[in-house]
């Protein structure tokens, strides 16, 4: 009897949980499933992948990738311009503006016909709260460096001054979402987890961790968008994203140039290569030995394979650029000096500096999932006469390595996007420990930049970054190995106008063919 | 039993605490801090220390942890995460379901597969049948899960089109990501039923009951099987934490939200609210799971619920 | 805590005593024992390939020398098997055959060491859990308890991120993770075989109690143990390859067969064949441990003794 009731009991347990995990999972919405391939005419949806999810959807708080991208779907700017800095911006909430002769002053004009998505019109107190709040943000507040004050004259004029002349001010200030203010008085809790926004569309909900909805706002002023549903979902591995590409589930996707070659060949699909200033490099402690002497770290630059580099680790997604300023960007010019593949004169260069071959250099330090790049890395080096091992480390305690000089050499990728002037991050002492990784220090380097960040005259600003990009390149501070490309596979059907340079896409200018 | 049970109940009381001192001691004292982590490497120091002082983060680690303690027991607060500013909770209850559901459907399936194939396997023993069996589950159990689960996908999403690659939103979604966690606990089980089946099948009261004539059936399902129950219940209660582990993995190639994925991207972020929220969750499923395990256990085995009644053995 | 020691301590003793006694038994045992696997044909099977892996691991550098796994070929990249490279070559333009000989050390070696470590520490503790029983059962299990709730990859990270990424490290990380385990199992064999009549005799003739664990308990409870842990070199090979997927692997350019397979992950549409190789030869490296150790289970079975 005893025993009956034991295996009584054992299945009585399976079922029920079996029980309350069927109500478990019907509870999530159930948008029934989109294998068949639906026909594109008519469409008006887009389901987009992602691989991490967002979140946070505060204006100013957020710091991932995906979160820029959703902002800005929800949210518009003062105006549009684009990042690499050559266009004159474009009018978006602001139909003008006007800078002071001292460059202290940025007076904003406003039109008068934008709407939040509640209905309440777009004014001077919520541009003036919405850049405030960048000011005050940990996460954002780089934006709008220089900023002091901000001052609302009316209804639709908005003046910024400005502590200092900074130049790259516009650039920044052109990426504050407007965002508004009776809103967040309203309930802060809202003004994150549902926002009311300014841009082309509004949100409609979230489940964590798989997907945020977003419809077209019929009352846009620039004109409703023509895509309506935007469907955003979490896939984090590339191999899953790239079969829902394949069957049609997903619609875009920002992918990685490991699955690109699977995606290449799909004829109902087009993969969209678009420039970006991040890039990859390697960083050499200009504190410790050998690479105190300058000929050191040429002849690393020297040593390392570009284009094979970027072949194996990018599947050729990649620009070759040993210059840390990439080639769209504000202050580039093929005049100054490049690295090419040359082995002999690295050898020549370590002998000049006096290092003995066969050097033995200690380890290689790279986190995770830059190990690829340090096998190519390492095997260049030893060409050279240079040993080293590859010590690979957990993300955070790399960060912690890396930031606090406790390296000789490692390679990495990094972002310095905005205006070219971000890059001062890379060289200036004032960043050693954190984003000057070479722990570079150079008075006469340091006064370059803080003169590029007066100057407001562009052609006076050119030739100083001239200058500086000229220096780097000849005390080979980095051995930058090239810029990667932000790679997108979308259907073919979807016509998707332009990805500006940096990659962070505008729903709205999409359309179905 | 109730007092057993009871007893058991207050065990988790210092069981919990110990998880949740380790796994706070682990994410605190392994580099890099919340700060740093969400603002990058390009942020000012200032910046980062404000955030972390926002968190609380700028306080030794013994006040964080008392402090979150206190949090957890006093006002049933799990926190709120670095990353998200949201209630951990909420990150929880959105994800715990799926995996929930995948846990125990891949569980049942493996129970099904496993104990029943490896009863005939252990019946059948030496035949053609029984290493046919033990082979192909042991192949199975050796193809590793994110390679199943892609192949899985080729096949059923890409090629035949009927089942959907990713999601979480219909039973439909659950097929794929149960199949790839099912299969190696089943092979798992098969083994272990096959095995423990054997092992009573040679007991003496079993040879007993042979020798009085008992019919084969008889013997399978009146003797051998309770008996050789034991091992396998145990695993069973033990396997879903492994199962977590599978889950980890087909949540992450089906693209499913789940605790799995919640965990592990925490983890990497060193959200500790999510972490020590999820894991102490976990924790509580995980205890209780395994004492109803332990109570089933003494159902089947008589001789353990005596020696639970008597409070421990007392012989020495 | 001093009485587990001095559990060890006693076994070791007894151990060495144990052996002595048994000498003259040995070779007549090996014969027995040797006449039941035989009778598991798969278990032959499983025993030939383990034979030919352990074989390829002791003479890789003769098949084929390590140079060859580093060595990269920029030319040569993800090229398809042919005769120059029998597997095909890897993005980097490596030999892939190089690779997975000269993988076969890592990968066998982290096997065997991690599920040997965690047997001895999961017997030691589960046997003493079970056996005492009480207070020791309880401290034991409580300790486990705690270990069991916190998810592996959290214990894996913090190794790492504590003492860095190496393979001493990595078989460390994966012992931890799989002791737990070890311990409610062996524990809860133990239970049952400590209620049996044989040990109740021993201890009526005043066997001490390390005897009676180590004499009697453990091996009459070996068969769930042998199938445990047979399978947990497998599952040990897996994890390491998990474990490596997570970026906590060994280091590179070492060939660990787990390493290549997670490495090729990218290419499972168009080079396939990085996935297979490797694969193919954690399956059967997994397999023939598995086989082994059924074989092993029907042979070494103390019940089957008469």
């Amino acid at each position: 009897m005893k025993k009956m009731m034991a295996v009584l009991l054992t299945a009585v347990l399976t079922v029920s949980i079996v029980g309350c995990g069927d109500s478990g999972g019907q509870s999530g919405e159930a948008a029934e499933t989109k294998t068949e391939v639906e026909s594109q005419a008519g469409k008006d949806s887009i389901v987009i992948a992602t691989d991490v999810d967002m979140d946070t959807l505060h204006p100013s708080d957020f710091s991932t990738t995906i979160e820029h991208t959703i902002i800005k779907q929800l949210y518009d700017t003062l105006m549009y311009m684009n990042p690499d800095g050559a266009h004159d911006p474009e009018e978006r909430i602001a139909e003008s503006y006007e800078i002071s002769e001292d460059g202290m002053d940025y007076t904003f004009t406003l039109r008068d016909d934008v709407t939040f998505h509640d209905g309440s019109a777009v004014t001077a107190e919520d541009v003036k709260f919405s850049l405030e709040l960048y000011m005050d943000s940990e996460y954002q507040g780089s934006q709008v460096t220089g900023l002091e004050s901000v001052e609302a004259l009316d209804d639709t004029t908005v003046v910024c001054h400005l502590s200092n002349p900074y130049s790259p001010f516009l650039l920044g200030v052109c990426q504050v979402p407007i965002a508004s203010k009776a809103y967040y008085e309203q309930s802060e809790d809202d003004f994150v987890n549902t926002p009311v926004g300014s841009g082309p569309y509004k949100y409609v909900g979230r489940e964590k961790g798989s997907k945020i909805t977003l419809e077209s706002y019929e009352d846009y002023y620039r004109g409703a968008a023509t895509i309506k549903n935007v469907t955003f979902e979490v896939i984090p591995d590339q191999s899953t994203t790239a079969v829902a590409l394949k069957t049609g589930e997903v619609d875009f996707a920002m992918i990685e140039s490991s699955v690109i070659a699977q995606l290449t060949g799909d004829n109902s699909l087009t993969v969209e290569e678009v420039a970006a200033s991040g890039f990859t490099y390697i960083s050499m402690n200009t504190e410790k030995e050998p690479f105190i002497d300058p000929k050191v770290r040429q002849a690393i630059n020297y040593a390392v394979d570009r284009e094979n580099i970027i072949a194996v680790c990018y599947d050729n997604e990649a620009e070759v650029n040993s210059n840390i300023c990439s080639k769209e960007r504000f202050g580039y010019s093929d005049d100054q000096p490049q690295y090419t593949y040359d082995p002999e004169k690295a050898k020549e260069l370590l002998s000049e500096a006096g290092v003995t071959t066969p050097l033995d250099l200690g380890s290689i330090l790279v986190a995770e999932k830059y190990s690829n790049l340090a096998t190519v890395i390492q095997s260049n080096l030893a060409d050279v006469g240079i040993n080293v091992s590859i010590d690979v480390k957990e993300f955070n305690a790399y960060i912690d390595d890396l930031t606090s000089g406790n390296y000789t050499i490692t390679a990495l990728e990094m972002t310095l996007d905005g205006d070219t002037q971000q890059l001062e991050m890379a060289f200036i002492s004032d960043y050693i420990g954190t984003a000057n990784n070479a722990r570079y220090s150079d008075p006469e380097m340091d006064e370059l930049f803080s003169q590029a960040r007066a100057e407001t005259d562009n052609d006076a600003r050119e030739a100083i970054f001239d200058q500086i990009f000229t220096k780097a390149q000849d005390e080979a501070i980095y051995a930058v190995i090239g810029n990667p490309l932000t790679l997108y596979a979308h259907n073919e059907s979807l016509e998707c106008k332009e990805i500006p340079f940096e990659g962070i896409y505008s729903i709205y200018d999409f359309s179905w063919k | 039993m109730y007092k057993y049970v009871a007893k058991r109940l207050l065990y988790m009381i210092p069981v919990l605490l110990g998880v949740a001192f380790l796994v706070f001691a682990i994410l605190s004292l392994t580099p890099g801090d919340p700060g740093s982590i969400i603002l990058g490497i390009t942020a000012k120091p200032e910046d980062i220390a404000a955030l972390n002082a926002e968190f609380g983060y700028d306080k030794p680690f013994l006040i964080r942890f008392f402090n979150y303690i206190g949090d957890v027991v006093l006002h049933f607060d799990l926190g709120t995460s670095y990353q998200s500013r949201q209630p951990v909770i909420n990150d929880i209850l959105a994800r715990f379901p799926n995996t929930f559901l995948l846990t125990v459907l891949s569980m049942s399936a493996a129970s099904v597969i496993g104990i029943s194939l490896g009863i005939i396997s252990a019946v059948k023993q030496y035949t053609a049948l029984d290493q046919t069996l033990v082979v192909v589950a042991l192949i199975f159990a050796s193809i590793p899960g994110f390679w199943l689960g892609l192949m899985l996908m080729l096949f059923f999403s890409m090629k035949l089109g009927v089942l959907p690659s990713y999601g979480a939103d219909s039973l439909r979604h659950f097929v794929l990501p149960t199949i790839t966690v099912c299969m190696t606990s089943a092979a798992g089980l098969l083994r272990l039923t096959r095995s423990a089946m054997l092992e009573t099948i040679r007991q003496e009261y079993i040879r007993t009951a042979k020798a009085k004539g008992a019919s084969q059936k008889r013997i399978i399902w009146k003797h051998a099987l309770r008996n050789a129950m034991l091992p396998v219940v145990t695993t069973l209660g033990t396997s879903f934490g492994a199962s977590l582990g599978g889950a980890i993995i087909a949540e992450t190639v089906f693209a499913m939200p789940g605790m799995g994925t919640l965990i592990t991207t925490a983890i990497r972020q060193k959200d500790i609210p999510v972490v020590m929220g999820s894991t102490l969750f976990l924790a509580v499923l995980f205890s209780l799971i395994i004492l109803i395990v332990d109570v089933i256990y003494a159902f089947i085995d008589p001789r353990i619920k005596a020696k639970y009644e008597n409070g421990g053995r007392s012989r020495e | 805590m001093h009485l587990l020691i001095r559990v060890l301590k006693q076994n070791m003793r007894m151990g060495v005593g144990a052996v002595n006694r048994q000498k003259s038994r040995t070779r007549e045992q090996f014969r027995e024992f040797w006449r039941r696997y035989r009778k598991n044909k798969s278990a032959v099977v499983g025993l030939i390939i383990l034979v030919f892996l352990i074989g390829m691991a002791l003479f890789a550098d003769l098949i084929i020398p390590y140079s060859k796994c580093v060595e990269q070929v920029g030319a040569e990249r993800l090229q398809l098997p042919s005769a120059a490279h029998f597997f095909g070559t890897d993005e980097f333009g490596r030999d892939l055959f190089a690779r997975v000989v000269h993988g076969s050390r890592y990968s066998l070696f982290i096997g065997v060491a991690t599920s040997l470590m965690a047997l001895v520490a999961g017997a030691i503790l589960g046997a003493s859990a079970g056996y005492f029983g009480g207070m020791v059962d309880n401290i034991i299990c409580r300790i486990i308890d705690v270990f069991m709730c916190v998810p592996p990859i959290l214990l894996s990270l913090a190794v790492v991120a504590a003492i860095g990424t190496s393979m001493q490290n990595l078989i460390i990380a994966i012992t931890i993770s799989c002791i737990p385990g070890n311990v409610r199992l062996i524990r809860s064999v133990v239970l049952t075989v400590a209620e049996q009549d044989y040990v109740e005799v021993a201890r009526s003739y005043g066997a001490s109690n390390a005897r009676i664990i180590f004499r009697y308990v453990l091996p009459n409870a070996m068969g769930p143990i042998i199938v445990n842990t047979t399978m947990a070199i497998s599952d040990m090979i897996l994890s390491a390859a998990g474990l490596s997927f997570i970026g906590m692997g060994i280091q590179p350019p070492s060939p660990e067969w787990g390493a290549l397979l997670s490495a090729a992950q990218s290419y499972i549409f168009t080079s396939p064949y990085l996935l297979f190789f490797p694969g193919i030869f954690i399956v059967l490296s997994s397999l023939s441990f598995n086989l082994v150790g059924d074989g092993l289970t029907d042979a070494l079975d103390p019940k089957l003794k008469n």
